[in-house]
């Protein structure tokens, strides 16, 4: 492996995040299969598929939950396959889960508190002695807290419990606590599963906003409606490999997705 | 029945009669303990009077008043002439600091301990060891005349006791990492008795421990040339142990640290994708509950004057661990209340119980009823998990029994009634 180039964000260098022969074997089933990508900084990156086509286990390769059979993935410049998932976060990249994953017995604010967790330095003793300097961070993470809470709309239930929540405000929670870390990619994993039209409206403002205070969006979804309004690029999967790549209009025009995905679905192939 | 628990439902909410009512009822206990030295239920009354102080809408200085009123002063003068009571009091400041410390272990990191006792015992034995004429066993002869140490070496060797329990913790914690659920606690009950084990065997080749026999003759700590070697004095550093415990768990619980325990008790994958390291924060889940264990464990030995590994059995653990449970896991009040409610029960009322029923009940010599205070105390413990199982006073998290804490279901039944205070 070539020295890490360490330049800011590496973006005309590198992309932000580079993904190279990326492969997954389950014993004999293949879940991912030489997969590239290349999402550039600032970018919304929509990755497709029909059900079962490997875009959970890639973000899972991605996010190092799970190791790689084989491939590269390079972030900011640099190779982080092997890396344990908190070192991942660490650098600057967060997830959400398909199935919704929280803390449910915490509060909201709770929640997004531990998100903020690899942003804070207080320790065991700072905790148990609170000085002045654990205060101070402690005060500024739990402003900033309210403040992401704020901005999912979740003002308003920072004192409840995650578990308690209606699902379309868990999803939101979820993206408030991936949003604590800080992250320069954010990875959402089918955020607007099981939302209604309106919600899934509100959730694509989100994502626009958060756009603009310069993070990079890759996104997993189902809703092609969502899909195709909000991406700026698209990949698809299926069985496990990439088909197809480009913008949401010549995704929607491509044969081989057509028949592999959107050919199910006449009205959608429109 | 109800009118009685209405009406003092609601005299516990006025903020005007609660500290009326709530100081009413700790002077009458007060006084009939004080009256009364030898009546275990003066004692009874004087906990529940503070459980309902607890409970009462005061200020917290009112409480706070009311409880320096009954610790530092009914308590010890009862004690003057009932020497058992201090001694009661001591076992369980103890025992609440080593509920606390297990709860933080179980309760806050979700991480099944059934060998809790070891770390107390590493305490008690470092103390020992070097504060008895033990010492002369095992140091070279130059060194000898430094032993045993001086009482007051008894303040130097609380943050070493610390650091060797810290440390039994460590070597706990790095063999089970990767283990979960049952696994984690069968290594850990392996552990408890592998010190106990040791305990018991590191009499030769070099005499360290004295075997089964046991140290005895331990140093009692002294502070300015003062001997502390009374129960009442134990009973001093033991609420000071105790209350320093207590706050800081409640620190810990509310700072980064608690909330990433809390986080990997909840769902390992979520915890480690927000960025936390699950090897390192279980391994200091192990060691400071372990840390806490320790310095109880020299506070132990000097009030006993005696450790042998008969001290450290794994049904020590057991009740420590029953203790937790009983009070609600996860909870600092549960965990509290649970050492409180187990230490009353089994070393007054029990014992009461037991020599009502040989002074009445005419039975054959063979049968002992104090021998019998286990089967009563387990079947105690066997109702209130059947109609209380989340605990005399749960968390405001919802409760996860044993079964529940290691499989992570994600849906949760959630208990939480007003959060929002």
């Amino acid at each position: 492996m070539s020295a890490p180039d360490r330049a800011q964000g590496g973006s005309h260098v590198h992309s932000l995040l580079r993904v190279q022969g990326l492969t997954r074997r389950f014993g004999g089933l293949t879940a991912v299969a030489d997969v590239e990508l290349a999402v550039e900084a600032g970018q919304i990156f929509g990755l497709i598929g029909p059900n079962g086509a490997g875009k959970t286990t890639c973000f899972n390769l991605i996010t190092g939950l799970l190791p790689p059979s084989a491939g590269a993935v390079e972030f900011g410049g640099r190779s982080i396959v092997g890396l344990a998932p908190h070192r991942v976060t660490a650098l600057g990249m967060a997830r959400t889960f398909q199935n919704i994953r929280l803390f449910g017995a915490m509060t909201a604010r709770e929640n997004v508190l531990v998100g903020a967790h690899a942003r804070l330095r207080a320790g065991v003793f700072g905790g148990i002695f609170r000085t002045p300097a654990v205060r101070r961070e402690e005060a500024a993470a739990r402003e900033r807290a309210v403040r992401l809470l704020d901005l999912v709309g979740l003002g308003d239930a920072a004192d409840l419990p995650a578990a308690g929540l209606p699902y379309g405000r868990q999803r939101r929670l979820e993206i408030a606590r991936a949003l604590a870390t800080e992250p320069r990619l954010l990875c959402l994993d089918e955020p607007a599963a099981g939302m209604n039209e309106s919600e899934s409206r509100e959730l694509m403002d989100l994502i626009r906003r958060i756009r603009e205070q310069g993070m990079t969006v890759l996104l997993i979804e189902h809703d092609m409606h969502v899909v195709m309004n909000l991406c700026d690029r698209v990949a698809v999967l299926n069985f496990g490999q990439k088909i197809a790549e480009g913008s949401p209009a010549e995704i929607q025009a491509n044969p081989a997705v057509i028949e592999a995905y959107l050919g199910r679905d006449d009205s959608a192939a429109d | 029945m109800s009118g009685i628990k209405n009406w003092l439902a609601g005299t516990l909410q006025d903020p005007r009669r609660a500290p009326i009512f709530a100081g009413a009822l700790v002077a009458l206990t007060s006084l009939f303990q004080v009256l009364a030295p030898f009546n275990s239920l003066a004692f009874l009354l004087v906990i529940v009077s503070m459980l309902v102080v607890g409970k009462a809408a005061t200020s917290k200085w009112v409480k706070l008043g009311l409880a320096v009123l009954v610790t530092l002063v009914v308590i010890p003068v009862a004690g003057r002439q009932n020497g058992a009571l201090t001694y009661l009091c001591v076992q369980m400041f103890i025992n609440i600091a080593l509920a606390l410390g297990l709860n933080l272990v179980v309760g806050f990191a979700g991480l099944l301990d059934l060998g809790y006792i070891a770390f107390f015992a590493g305490g008690a034995y470092v103390y020992s060891m070097f504060g008895s004429r033990q010492a002369l066993e095992f140091m070279p002869e130059s060194l000898q005349h430094l032993f045993p140490l001086g009482g007051w070496w008894f303040w130097a060797a609380i943050p070493i006791a610390i650091f060797v329990a810290a440390f039994l913790g460590l070597t706990l914690g790095l063999p089970v990492l990767r283990l979960r659920g049952d696994y984690l606690a069968i290594v850990t009950l392996g552990f408890g008795e592998i010190i106990a084990v040791l305990a018991k065997n590191l009499d030769h080749p070099i005499n360290l421990t004295n075997g089964a026999g046991g140290i005895v003759g331990i140093t009692p700590p002294s502070l300015f040339g003062y001997k502390l070697d009374t129960t009442l004095s134990f009973y001093f550093i033991g609420i000071v142990l105790a209350i320093l415990t207590a706050l800081a768990m409640y620190r810990l619980e509310r700072s980064r640290t608690g909330r990433a325990w809390a986080a990997m008790r909840e769902d390992e994958v979520a915890a480690r994708a927000m960025g936390i390291n699950l090897t390192k924060y279980k391994l200091m889940a192990f060691m400071a509950g372990a840390a806490f264990a320790g310095a109880m464990g020299m506070l132990f030995a000097v009030k006993q004057n005696f450790v042998s590994p008969d001290s450290f059995s794994f049904l020590e653990s057991i009740g420590i661990l029953a203790m937790v449970i009983l009070g609600g896991l996860g909870s600092l009040e549960g965990a509290v209340v649970g050492a409180v409610a187990v230490t009353v029960l089994k070393l007054l009322i029990l014992k009461d119980l037991a020599d009502f029923l040989s002074m009445t009940v005419k039975l054959p010599p063979a049968f002992n009823i104090p021998q019998y205070q286990p089967l009563i105390f387990g079947l105690i413990l066997i109702v209130m998990m059947i109609y209380r199982q989340q605990g005399l006073l749960p968390g405001r998290r919802p409760t996860e029994d044993i079964a529940q804490l290691e499989t992570r279901t994600p849906k949760k039944n959630t208990t939480g009634k007003s959060v929002g205070a």
